[in-house]
């Protein structure tokens, strides 16, 4: 018994039928008219995609040992929830996240102790003069959040990351288009020709960093990154003197999906690049395949600033390797509604004149 | 009355522009798309190229504005060297 193909169309995903007026395949859905040849050739394209494989393994962690676990404390806030680990040689008082006091709770059993760390490169001292640099040149932003001093309470933590490495082979279509604009007496005939176009390779990520702390925004903390991993050490507890370390709430398994999603949009982005002589480019389909993928447990410094401006909350950071500093600073609507009323009434008045003067 | 409204509209537009650029100096936090800074030296190996020419849609712009929906008027089919793809058209040959 012969099989029935039925084949998509590229431009709308219909259902594709032979035209015998037309001698060509024909789309009834958009009328799209295509060359067998082309259909056929599309269709072995798509055939060639298998589904995204994309999966880690993870690289066995150890757990703290005894000895390690004497010498820390963990402190967790009443407030927030927030866990924080400190040495013995370190106080915690309040927590990094809200500011509220934090309370001793116990040890560190059961945790998986970090595989490496990056130790802080710039003090408080940097990180003060990173804040201060942060609001300097900010028209709209409130004089008087300026002036209100948080500055001192700005603390190093240290966040917990999942590092992620991963082969990532495979292919990617993309729909290129060309326009071709051809010009008549009253009108323009915009022509835009599509092009199925494959990209096929490989790619590989090393330490792709997904934070691993709930209290900690995420997105917070990828506006700090890069951080560079070749300077990271194997850990030990002498790293964290004089600072506070976040305890990690959500495990490598929950991280995953976020650095699958930052390494697919590189590789579709590298294989991107290479497509060029065409007016726009959009991916279309994608067949990846993760390979000699594994994880890492580090801790990375950051410094974190949080503070509330009426009645807001604004958590500001600065990656104490690089002394990145980032923070969303709030609005003075005042200024900012002066600002577009006299650029509004500035360029109108010299519009106006400019036209009357141009005749009309 | 006629000048006043475009001079009005071109404001509002610039107006718009200037102080939502200024606005924009106090967002830093964006989360990140790509893992581009993560990239393995000389990793990048791309070894499969191919491209072909498969439907064309039109459009009518009369007076400076498309007008209308876009009727499609395609013809699929490979480009051959110098073919479909023209000067300068993207080169148009599969495997290549």
């Amino acid at each position: 018994m012969s099989e029935l193909k039925e084949y998509k169309c590229p431009c709308c995903g219909g259902g594709i039928e032979w035209n015998a007026k037309a001698q060509k395949m024909k789309c009834p859905y958009c009328d799209t008219e295509f060359e067998p040849e082309t259909l056929l050739q599309y269709d072995k394209d798509l055939s060639k995609l298998e589904d995204d494989d994309l999966t880690f393994e993870n690289e066995a962690n150890a757990g703290w040992s005894e000895e390690e676990q004497n010498k820390m404390n963990l402190y967790v806030c009443q407030s927030c929830g927030g866990e924080v680990i400190a040495d013995n040689t370190t106080s915690a008082s309040s927590c990094p996240y809200c500011g509220n006091p934090v309370i001793m709770k116990g040890n560190l059993s059961g945790d998986l102790k970090p595989d490496y760390v990056i130790p802080f490169k710039y003090d408080k001292k940097a990180a003060k003069a990173g804040y201060q640099k942060h609001l300097s040149g900010k028209f709209l932003l409130p004089k008087v959040f300026k002036d209100e001093n948080h500055i001192d309470e700005i603390k190093g933590v240290y966040i917990p990351f999942w590092l992620f490495d991963s082969d990532v082979s495979g292919n990617v279509i993309f729909d290129a288009t060309k326009e071709i604009v051809h010009h008549r007496e009253e009108e323009d005939i915009i022509e835009t020709k599509h092009y199925n176009v494959i990209r096929g390779g490989s790619v590989s990520f090393d330490n792709v960093p997904v934070d691993g702390s709930t209290k900690m925004d995420d997105a917070l903390m990828e506006s700090i990154e890069p951080f560079e991993f070749k300077e990271a050490v194997p850990f030990q507890t002498a790293y964290l003197s004089g600072f506070l370390a976040d305890r990690y709430d959500v495990d490598s398994e929950a991280s995953k999906k976020r650095a699958r999603e930052r390494i697919i949009e590189s590789t579709i982005s590298e294989f991107k690049d290479t497509v060029t002589g065409f007016d726009s480019v959009t991916t279309k389909d994608t067949s990846l395949k993760f390979s000699k993928g594994n994880v890492k447990y580090a801790l990375y410094p950051a410094w974190i600033l949080n503070t509330t401006w009426q009645g807001k909350k604004f958590t500001f950071a600065m990656n104490g390797q690089t002394g990145k500093f980032v923070g969303d600073l709030p609005t003075d609507k005042t200024k900012f509604g002066g600002l577009f009323g006299v650029t509004f009434v500035a360029i109108t008045i010299i519009m106006y004149i400019l036209l009357k003067l141009m005749g009309m | 009355m006629e000048t006043l409204l475009i001079s009005c509209a071109v404001g509002l537009v610039i107006a718009f522009v200037v102080s939502f650029s200024f606005r924009a100096q106090l967002k830093s936090v964006h989360f990140q798309n790509e893992a581009s800074s993560y990239l393995r030296e000389d990793s990048v190996n791309v070894d499969e190229r191919s491209e072909y020419y498969t439907y064309s849609t039109r459009s009518v712009r009369s007076n400076g504005n498309v007008s209308g929906k876009n009727t499609i008027n395609a013809h699929g089919g490979f480009d051959g060297p110098g073919g479909f793809g023209g000067p300068g058209g993207p080169g148009g040959s599969i495997g290549f």
